[in-house]
């Protein structure tokens, strides 16, 4: 009880900063505007910002609880989204459509070349996960790694070679970048995603079972090899979205599981993820506007943000 | 009765028009968003640069731009301070082409022309087309005197090959897409880069310099000269031979505008005449 | 106070024990364990204790050959996880948890098999839990998380929560052996009180055999992947058999040292 009214206030807190946060930019906008329809200021507001926050939202929560789940299923406090490489091929089937067939990034066709390439992978990351090997943990993380390091490489090689200008062109594939949107794509965008997460928090009992190890899971009734493949599909599916759209935002997925441990000590995974959903959206929110409105006209990357925000108050919170 | 009624709608006529007037809906439709320097340029000499609303960093020819708001750094231009400013078109120039502020563009609506203005008949066709979309018009003058001067010079047997030098070290040259190497070309020779090689400005190695025969070598000199570094690194990378060595001011070449048509005579070393139109455009 | 009428709790039948490729059991192994008895495991390290319980468990250790439970009414290579959710139960020797876990809700995970797609609880299951955290002496914990209380806690924790399963095989892989005397003598008091109560068969590996000693039924002891001894406890510890499977310090540790400490938990 004394669990949730703590985390009340900070439901309450969040939603009123997130209401805030379209009033904040690389442009100042006057306050009257956001009802005046003729004003330059209300389409910025209204066709810009609301949008990009509405996303922004929505993949810093997915990102943090795909994070936490990673944590969970593979043990490891270090885990990110993007261990398992899924999202390298997707920035690698998006980079060459864009070279080699000189797609328009963020349409249709790109999107559809990154998950193309994410298919290919988690085809062969689930055929792993199913097999004698699904067992070794381990050897699921170190293969997703090399896959990691490979595709990145790949796509590297192929960049330099083809990409005329470094800055805003390149920046994206390193730090990943949130796009701007129109409100029906971001409906989209949701709407697609929705029901993968909806299946993470669906799973959380299953995800605590197999945290408690193989061994007890499995008399709990749960078939490990299968909800691990399971859960692995889920993922990769949810993080190729993001990436297709996105790129690689880092330290999300990373620091926000921990963040809520140690912050909201949730008792069971259930809770871990929505208030880890909550805290990722806000944190990747704020992120967002502070890329913005730090130095403007100049947008920061969004991952060099996390980063240098998050780490600090992550130190804080492990020193406390 | 009636007399008041009639002064009250004349009244009311006035304060319409008044208002149409000075809406920012009404009337030009005009108000452009450049997104490169050069473009921004080339606006000014089609006659246009009254009505630029929008240009990113450093576009500093001719000094009126200067006084244009900044929509942003070179490759980074922020969508929020571009519609701030009410734009009615958007000119995207393809050599500082941003896919995010593309594609947010899109995503809004907001209407936009991509130009691309790497080859000096795309100069010519894309102006064109600009002009023909945005404010209907089939050309303008300063461009069909332009392109007459172009088609009018005569064709060079020079062949040979040559170099163009954005920068010195480490070394790297204007490519094959680029708009200074066509320009170039059209006075003879071809780039000695090979014609597969995609990129705008690639870094070579001193070695790939050595093993490569080098007709002409051309630089962009900026104002306080590079004679004598420049001449330091012919002797180094080609000991044997001596390629002549052309100084392209910076300020003139650099961009793909129509600048570089009025500094015709400094490419040429005054030995060969040039057309009657060309001089005109150097005035 | 047994629960079960079948005879036969368990039978195994060319059995094959492996790691991957590694092979535990030089010949396969035949064995049989009755239903009624507290069943201890014993052995040195590397006997193949720990191979047998997982592969009674379903776990890929089960290389070749088939197990049956219950006289023959389950095999277990042929069962999914699923089916034998309700019916064992296991205790590992030492608890991996995810950080977050808190003992209240890792206890109520004894009920997943049942939970449906939103996993709430009912006032029912609430109540067993907390009727067995009183009875395991934990109640306080209920809030804490489980990474953060001692390991004779937590060991009873997992007890606890195999015991809300409902099991009607208990397994139980060397669950003392990080524990103090004093949880010990609580780990075991709780077993034996809770089987007595709930008629469960329990299988459990141990070195602790002075408590083996004194409680077990039924011994089968390994050496080396082969079954040296499975038989009434008895007799095993009149004859040769300590010497086969522990080697020349056999006969001194057969000699018990303490007193029931169990008794009073």
């Amino acid at each position: 009880m004394r669990w949730l009214s703590r985390r009340s206030f900070w439901l309450v807190a969040a939603v009123g900063l997130v209401l805030l946060l379209p009033f904040f930019g690389s442009e100042q906008i006057p306050f009257g505007d956001w009802q005046n329809p003729v004003s330059a200021g209300y389409r910025i507001l209204w066709q810009l910002r609301v949008p990009r926050l509405a996303l922004t939202l929505w993949v810093g929560g997915s990102l943090a609880v795909l994070g936490a789940t990673y944590q969970i299923l593979f043990h490891n406090p270090l885990a990110e989204p993007y261990l398992l490489g899924i999202s390298s091929a997707v920035t690698l089937g998006i980079g060459l459509g864009e070279i080699f067939f000189s797609l328009a990034p963020y349409s249709y066709l790109s999107v559809l070349a990154g998950l193309a390439a994410a298919l290919l992978a988690t085809v062969v990351l689930i055929t792993l996960s199913l097999s004698s090997l699904g067992d070794a943990l381990d050897r699921i993380v170190l293969f997703g790694t090399g896959l990691n390091f490979l595709l990145s490489a790949t796509l590297f090689l192929a960049l330099s070679y083809h990409e005329q200008q470094m800055g805003g062109g390149s920046l994206r594939w390193l730090f990943g970048q949130i796009p701007w949107l129109s409100a029906r794509g971001v409906l989209i965008f949701a709407g697609i995603s929705v029901p993968f997460l909806g299946w993470l928090f669906l799973k959380a009992r299953t995800l605590d079972a197999l945290g408690l190890g193989d061994a007890v899971a499995r008399t709990l009734g749960v078939s490990v090899a299968g909800e691990r493949a399971h859960l692995v599909l889920v993922t990769s599916i949810l993080v190729s979205l993001i990436v297709a759209f996105t790129g690689s935002i880092g330290f999300v997925g990373l620091i926000v599981p921990h963040a809520v441990r140690l912050l909201f000590r949730p008792p069971n995974t259930r809770t871990l993820f929505t208030s880890a959903f909550v805290m990722g959206a806000v944190f990747l929110s704020l992120s967002d506007v502070v890329s913005r409105a730090i130095l403007p006209p100049f947008e920061f990357p969004i991952g060099i943000i996390t980063t240098v925000v998050g780490t600090p108050f992550f130190l804080y919170l492990l020193w406390r | 009765m009636f007399l008041c009624d009639a002064k009250y709608y004349f009244r009311l006529l006035m304060v319409l028009l008044l208002l149409s007037i000075n809406s920012p809906l009404g009337a030009s439709g005009h108000r452009l968003v450049s997104t490169s320097p050069e473009l921004t340029e080339l606006l000014f000499q089609l006659g246009k640069g009254g009505d630029i609303v929008g240009t990113p960093q450093f576009s500093a020819d001719p000094p009126d731009a200067g006084v244009i708001p900044v929509i942003g750094p070179l490759f980074m231009p922020s969508i929020e301070k571009t519609m701030r400013l009410a734009p009615d078109w958007v000119l995207l120039d393809t050599a500082t082409l941003n896919a995010s502020y593309e594609a947010g563009l899109r995503s809004i609506k907001q209407p936009s022309l991509r130009l691309d203005f790497s080859r000096i008949a795309s100069l010519f066709s894309e102006s064109r087309r600009f002009l023909e979309a945005v404010y209907g018009e089939s050309g303008s003058a300063t461009l069909r005197d332009t392109e007459r001067c172009w088609q009018n010079l005569p064709h060079a047997e020079k062949t040979g090959h040559f170099l163009i030098f954005v920068w010195l070290s480490p070394p790297i040259l204007a490519g094959n897409s680029t708009f200074i190497s066509d320009f170039i070309s059209a006075f003879g020779g071809s780039n000695a880069l090979e014609p597969s090689l995609r990129l705008a400005y690639p870094q070579v190695s001193e070695d790939w310099l050595a093993l490569h025969r080098v007709d002409t070598v051309y630089y962009l000199a900026s104002e306080n000269g590079r004679e004598q570094e420049v001449k330091q690194q012919m002797r180094k990378w080609w000991p044997n031979t001596s390629p002549s060595v052309v100084a392209l001011p910076e300020r003139y070449f650099s961009r793909a505008s129509l600048t570089p048509f009025h500094h015709l005579t400094e490419l040429t070393d005054g030995t060969r005449i040039l057309p009657r139109e060309c001089y005109a455009l150097a005035q | 106070m047994i629960r079960s009428n079948e005879t036969e709790l368990c039978r195994g039948d060319q059995v094959v024990l492996a790691y991957g490729k590694l092979r535990v059991t030089p010949h396969p192994l035949e064995f049989w364990f009755p239903a009624g008895h507290l069943i201890a495991l014993v052995g040195r390290n590397g006997s193949g204790k720990t191979t047998l319980l997982r592969a009674l468990i379903g776990e890929r250790t089960l290389a070749g050959g088939e197990i049956f439970l219950w006289d023959g009414s389950v095999a277990i290579r042929k069962t999914k996880p699923r089916q034998i959710a309700g019916r064992i139960a296991f205790v590992a020797q030492e608890q991996t948890v995810p950080t977050h876990l808190t003992l209240f809700d890792m206890l109520s995970l004894a009920f997943l098999p049942g939970l449906g797609w939103f996993g709430r609880l009912n006032a029912a299951q609430r109540q067993r839990i907390q009727d067995t955290m009183e009875a395991f002496g934990i109640a306080s914990l209920a809030d804490k998380r489980v990474k953060e209380i001692s390991t004779g806690e937590r060991q009873r924790a997992a007890l606890a929560r195999a015991i809300l399963q409902n099991p009607r095989l208990l397994i139980l892989d060397e669950p003392t052996n990080h524990l103090d005397p004093e949880a010990k003598a609580r780990f075991w008091g709780s077993l034996i009180r809770e089987t007595r109560e709930n008629g469960c068969d329990v299988i459990v590996s141990s070195h602790d055999l002075n408590w083996v000693r004194r409680h077990a039924t039924w011994i089968c002891a390994l050496s080396e992947g082969e079954i040296v001894y499975n038989g009434e406890s008895d007799t095993f510890w009149k004859g040769e058999f300590l010497k086969r499977v522990f080697g020349e310090i056999g006969e001194e540790i057969g000699t018990p040292i303490f007193g029931d400490q169990e008794k009073l938990f």
